[in-house]
């Protein structure tokens, strides 16, 4: 049991860092972080013995972002990134991110959809493999596949900034 | 030329490509300068990932943080949850514990008014609150009995104790807080034979106490002195 518990103090540095990704902010992750470690604390016995504690923390902290997500729509706080990239269009939306000065990477990322959010925590900022992240999130592999690769765009555009057409790059 | 997807692509570049595939961007790559820049580009991307997020990995757990964690842990140790729902569900526990001593039933009370409130003061069981006061560890007064004793990471002093009657055991944890009070920190039936607790709470005590340090007998002989020269 106290091991256990060792176990899941040994990745609370990396869940905060995975928590960051979600959340954007770093006292709105480190609320998700506790939030989940509370909730790991009081289900610890419920933890099977040969499963991956790191995983199990992740879910579970995976799980109250999404459901926090969910009530935050709810109360019509804020209009998911998802519906305004539809309303403003591809090429608008584009023109927004060429115009904007490059982003922070974490900034970055807190503006992509949920479940490309989700992908990116585990993958990019997490280093898990694809079959771990689909795992966790319970689709499979070629979902991840497919929105890690719609992120990428995204965060190349907004990190990297506009990539050169083809004859300006090549000299 | 095969055409290589930008999903195979970044599987590529993350080592999750198979071998057939990984042979096929390599000959993609060494005939298209567009696709090295794409791969060139996922990696500085990664690269910036990983330079953003890397303090977070390496800075300490913000004390408010390892607080709400450590209290946590407490909380989860102690099954006073349970117990406050046995209580509400069979009302001869109040009664059994009202039996052990005089403080049991005002513990139990206590416990029914204020679910989940963390302020449980034991200042107005003066039963216990003289056990705990008093007794070295392993010593008893009436149904109280003083079990072992700890410092917790805040160094306060916390006391292990017993209730027993013969009809419902009861084990707790009290920790010293700084009004000068003693804090009930957990509660849970020493596993009677006879009771039904759900999977995962019990043993919550055995948790909470293996992670506190034992208090060494000098600066127990310390707390308890002052706790009887005080004003």
């Amino acid at each position: 049991m106290d091991a256990q518990r060792k176990e899941l103090v040994d990745c609370i540095p990396r869940l905060r860092r995975f928590a960051l990704a979600l959340a954007g902010d770093q006292s709105d992750a480190d609320d998700l972080v506790q939030a989940a470690v509370e909730r790991a604390l009081r289900r610890l016995d419920g933890f099977r013995q040969d499963g991956r504690m790191d995983s199990w923390l992740f879910k579970i902290a995976q799980n109250l972002w999404i459901d926090g997500q969910r009530a935050r729509r709810r109360r019509g706080r804020h209009v998911e990134l998802e519906f305004a990239h539809d309303l403003v269009g591809e090429d608008g939306r584009r023109a927004a991110e060429q115009r904007a000065a490059v982003a922070d990477a974490r900034a970055a990322i807190a503006r992509l959809p949920e479940a490309q959010r989700l992908v990116v925590a585990y993958v990019l900022v997490d280093g898990q493999s694809y079959r771990d992240a689909a795992a966790n999130l319970g689709v499979p592999v070629g979902t991840v596949m497919s929105r890690l690769a719609r992120a990428r765009k995204t965060l190349e555009q907004a990190i990297l900034g506009e990539d050169g057409s083809d004859d300006q790059n090549q000299r | 030329m095969t055409k290589i997807s930008d999903e195979l692509l970044a599987a590529y570049a993350d080592g999750e490509a198979g071998m057939a595939d990984r042979a096929a961007v390599e000959r993609a790559l060494s005939q298209d300068a567009r696709l090295r820049r794409d791969l060139e580009r996922y990696r500085r991307l990664r690269q910036e990932i990983d330079r953003s997020f890397a303090p977070v990995l390496s800075a300490p757990t913000p004390t408010r943080l390892r607080k709400a964690i450590e209290a946590a842990a407490e909380r989860a140790a102690a099954p006073a949850a349970s117990l406050r729902r046995r209580l509400k569900r069979d009302c001869f526990i109040p009664a059994a514990l009202a039996a052990s001593f005089a403080a049991g039933l005002f513990l139990g009370v206590a416990l029914m008014r204020a679910p989940g409130d963390d302020s449980r003061l034991l200042a107005a069981s003066p039963a216990l609150a003289a056990a705990l006061d008093s007794l070295h560890d392993a010593e008893a007064i009436g149904a109280v009995r003083i079990l072992a004793s700890y410092r917790n990471s805040e160094l306060r002093v916390c006391r292990r104790f017993s209730v027993s009657d013969g009809r419902l055991p009861v084990e707790g944890l009290a920790c010293f807080a700084e009004d000068g009070a003693w804090r009930l920190a957990a509660l849970e039936a020493s596993a009677p034979a006879d009771a039904y607790l759900p999977a995962g709470e019990t043993g919550g005590l055995d948790r909470l106490t293996a992670l506190m340090r034992p208090l060494p007998q000098d600066e127990l002989e310390a707390f308890l002195a002052a706790r009887r020269d005080r004003p």
